[in-house]
């Protein structure tokens, strides 16, 4: 796996870029599956989180890995997100997850599912990035405004 | 020869590990479920013509495989064999994945009229009839149910989709609900005996793991494992020719389903599109009583696999250990020879166009004729057919359920 570029988060993935856009997902329409049995969240120190910055005025965008210590290729995984405003959590009406590999024109063969933790916080199972290369997770917040879509870059 | 970046890379396809564990399979593990397996594999007393076995279609001296374009049980089959050479490591099983499990996998042929073209009924009334695989199974599972009587037990039957005048069928719909049951646990336990013999049916001492463990503690002998030509095929595999971006990790397969453009024959094979489809609603699935974890992870695994993915005409990325001894290639056997297979990827002579709404993976990677020599080279180094003689045969009968 190469190294873009370095980010908060020590491991060896690079976390190469973080957009904001208002623009509709390419991949795949996912569904609404019921929740999964929310499992704890890790204590709060023992993951760091990445920093994701949205277009949306002040607004924060923080996730992590939460059952592995790195991004693993063609293996699910969870992960949390945390929106901000300021430095406050923030509501949404919804959070969905969109995969996208630009290169290869496809995105997840599985949608993950998206359950809320609290405030603006929020968990995601079932994360499967299944080939090597460049993918675009699309983290799609719905509020009141409309839709941001955040994205994060990963270069498996 | 290789470069530092290049061992790196080669470190991520081996070794490989145990299979996964199957917590569908509560005997997944167990060596007398196994061994019954192995009996039930090689015995062709549960096909309708007495002379199919799953080993008609995965002869172990054919890599598991039969050596045919297309596959030949009872009747002709529209798709090649897959090998059984780690299987037991798929995500997903048959060429378009419509099982889940290796043990409901196992169930698919027998009721298939082109390769056993059994019954559930008729697969269960054999092992009665036959007292040592009775008490084969009875160490394994507990007691064997009574299925002697045949008003309540007809000699045939199953479920056969939109042919309810079938007189499979029709004998199914007689039976009481408990009854069904009962044939329904035995014949998937049956499944599961197989799934445990094929479990075992693993490769991977070849010579590339050999020579990784060479570039591990630095050993010539081990480093003498992979000719130089190989070498060069390993970086043209994960380099200009990029196979590995789709022949992934150890198993040398990202375990999902692709279209690889291979020209197929008359009539669309929809491949993975129908077979979610069919995997969403098999009563055997791993979201089914059947599953003996309860169904908790499976029913999840199920939730969030989409339907409406998939273009017609993608299949699974098939493992490439043992790749040489396995031929022809594709879902329809199209290819004869690894060096053709080479050579299709190299030029794509022949390809079928690509679907506008499909991926963007193949092109041509225009190899030389020096540089596909490497490439087999390299796919010939990953054959290791060092299992045991004593699994590639029925087992003897002091050693199976006849004991």
């Amino acid at each position: 796996m190469r190294h873009v570029s370095v980010s908060s988060f020590l491991v060896r993935f690079g976390v190469l870029l973080v957009l904001a856009a208002g623009f509709a997902c390419q991949s795949d329409v996912a569904k609404q599956v019921p929740p999964a049995p929310v499992e704890p969240a890790p204590a709060e120190e023992t993951v760091s989180w990445n920093e994701a910055t949205s277009d949306v005025p002040a607004r924060k965008v923080q996730w992590r890995v939460i059952d592995h210590d790195e991004v693993p290729r063609n293996e699910a995984f969870s992960m949390e997100v945390r929106v901000l405003s300021g430095e406050s959590p923030t509501s949404l009406q919804r959070l969905d997850l969109k995969g996208w590999m630009p290169d290869h024109g496809h995105g997840f063969v599985q949608d993950p599912s998206v359950s809320t933790l609290d405030i603006g916080h929020y968990r995601v199972d079932g994360v499967l990035l299944h080939m090597r290369g460049t993918w675009e997770l699309r983290l799609q917040l719905f509020d009141a405004n409309g839709l941001d879509v955040v994205v994060i870059e990963l270069e498996l | 020869m290789l470069t530092p970046e290049q061992i790196e890379l080669a470190r991520e396809f081996s070794p490989l590990p145990e299979p996964p564990a199957d917590p569908t399979n509560a005997v997944y593990e167990d060596l007398d479920a196994a061994l019954l397996g192995q009996a039930l594999f090689f015995d062709t007393r549960f096909s309708s013509n007495g002379e199919v076995s799953c080993a008609t279609c995965h002869e172990p001296a054919l890599g598991f495989g039969d050596g045919r374009k297309l596959a030949k049980g009872v009747a002709h089959h529209p798709r090649h064999s897959m090998t059984l050479w780690n299987v037991a490591y798929n995500r997903w099983f048959f060429w378009d994945g419509r099982k889940d499990s290796l043990w409901s996998q196992a169930l698919g042929p027998l009721e298939d009229a082109r390769e056993h073209g059994s019954s559930r009924l008729e697969i269960v009334h054999a092992l009665a009839d036959a007292p040592e695989l009775v008490r084969a199974y009875t160490e394994v599972f507990g007691a064997f149910p009574n299925v002697s009587d045949s008003s309540r037990f007809p000699a045939a039957g199953r479920p056969v989709a939109e042919q309810p005048r079938h007189p499979h069928q029709v004998a199914w719909d007689t039976m009481s609900a408990d009854d069904q049951r009962t044939v329904n646990r035995v014949f998937t336990n049956f499944g599961k005996l197989l799934a445990a013999y094929q479990r075992q049916l693993v490769s991977r001492r070849a010579p590339f793991d050999v020579f990784v463990e060479g570039l591990a503690d630095n050993d010539p002998e081990k480093l003498a494992a992979l000719s130089p030509s190989a070498q060069r095929g390993f970086t043209l595999f994960a380099g200009k020719a990029a196979c590995h971006i789709c022949h992934d990790g150890p198993t040398f397969s990202d375990l999902e389903f692709h279209s690889n453009r291979v020209a197929t024959g008359e009539g669309v094979d929809p491949g993975r599109a129908l077979g979610v489809l069919q995997l969403k609603v098999d009563p055997f699935n791993g979201a089914s009583e059947f599953a003996d974890d309860g169904g908790a992870r499976a029913t999840r695994k199920l939730q969030i696999t989409p339907r409406g993915w998939h273009i017609p005409g993608e299949f699974k990325t098939p493992s490439l250990r043992n790749v040489a001894v396995t031929a022809p290639y594709m879902h329809e056997g199209q290819i004869a020879t690894l060096a053709e297979v080479v050579h299709f990827y190299s030029t794509l002579e022949g390809a079928a166009p690509p679907d506008p709404k499909g991926e963007k993976l193949i092109t041509a990677v225009q190899l030389t004729d020096a540089e596909q020599a490497d490439l087999i080279a390299f796919l010939e180094s990953l054959t290791d057919e060092s299992l045991p003689a004593e699994l590639r045969a029925a087992p003897a009968p002091a050693d199976n359920a006849t004991r």
